[in-house]
């Protein structure tokens, strides 16, 4: 399961690149074929993220016949969702000026992706690293991408749009939900008297501070 | 309600475990098809993306139509596998209850038997 899921990563992976090689050569297209370019590209990218919610939903279903404390398939994630998040942040960043004739198009392939960056930042957030916040060098420069790429607010005032969910938002919010169940833990240690496991997952969140 | 026999569930056991062998073996499948997939379109748009096989515009739609077509493909039979594997999850969890729920009855039963059985031990 864990080898399809990379396949499906692979594959939004790819389409990501054709974006990308298709910016340059739809500057050189007529206008009747751009409109094609773009609604393929929606097409795409929505079938790409429905796809992958087929697939997420399966390791859910596949994590609780397995039982979520062994062989748990949601936190399988490994080391290829930093590098998909890396691809969706820069798929993101690169579409934001993308010059889609129609804005409702733009808005939902937008809205699509923002999912799927959602979706990926929340898995990565549940990681121990994440929570404990000692971030690698690689995770440092995806969130600066983030940080500086996530401007919808400028794609939303180009195409005369309102506002929607700032991606950036949903990082940073997913981020302190990781720190405030953290401090949840230890407010509870403190004022209450403690069970076995969260004794356990204290300990081992202060030793790993260490 | 009747409780099957410890028989007939050792069959449907069996018959789960095929029908997730055989939801793997397809995901399996289809994982490389989407690998060859995006093989495919990495080698249409070349390593600088700058599309070594030199297409006109035509034949990049036509390319962008038959990787919607295919990606297509590969949702349709994900969404099968997806209900069946539901089901089967279901199914699954539905025998893991029986099952405990019968050993329970075993093992009540034998309590019973154990209770009841003044005739242990004659000194």
């Amino acid at each position: 399961m864990k080898r399809r899921t990379e396949a499906a990563a692979t594959l939004l992976a790819a389409l990501f690149q054709l974006l990308r090689a298709l910016k340059s050569k739809r500057a050189s297209m007529k206008p009747s074929e751009r409109r094609l370019v773009d609604y393929d590209l929606a097409m795409m990218v929505h079938i790409g993220s429905d796809l992958h919610k087929y697939l997420s939903w399966s390791d859910l279903s596949i994590a609780e016949i397995q039982g979520f404390g062994e062989g748990d398939c949601t936190r399988s994630t490994g080391d290829y969702a930093e590098k998909f998040m890396q691809d969706i942040n820069y798929a993101i960043t690169m579409l934001q000026s993308w010059p889609f004739d129609n804005p409702l198009i733009g808005r939902q392939v937008m809205k699509r992706l923002y999912e799927l960056q959602s979706y990926y930042s929340d898995q990565l957030a549940h990681d121990d690293e994440f929570i404990i916040g000692n971030t690698t060098s690689e995770q440092a420069s995806w969130e600066q991408k983030l940080a500086v790429g996530a401007d919808i607010h400028s794609f939303n005032h180009e195409q005369g749009t309102r506002p929607t969910s700032n991606p950036d938002d949903n990082y940073i919010l997913t981020k302190i939900g990781s720190w405030t169940s953290v401090k949840k833990l230890n407010d509870s240690h403190a004022h209450q008297g403690r069970s076995v496991k969260q004794d356990g997952q204290v300990t081992a969140i202060e030793r790993r501070r260490i | 309600m009747k409780i099957p026999s410890m028989a007939s569930l050792s069959t449907k056991t069996d018959t789960l475990e095929k029908q997730f062998e055989s939801i793997a073996l397809e995901e399996k499948t289809l994982s490389n098809l989407m690998q060859f997939e995006a093989d495919k379109m990495l080698a249409f748009i070349g390593r600088k993306r700058d599309f070594p096989s030199n297409p006109s515009s035509a034949e990049i739609i036509q390319f962008n139509q038959s990787c919607v077509q295919v990606m297509e493909s590969f949702l349709n039979a994900e969404s099968v596998l997806f209900k069946k594997l539901t089901k089967a999850v279901h199914l699954t969890l539905h025998e893991k209850n029986i099952q405990s729920a019968s050993l329970n009855d075993e093992d009540n039963n034998e309590a019973e038997l154990l209770e009841n059985d003044d005739q242990g031990f004659d000194f």
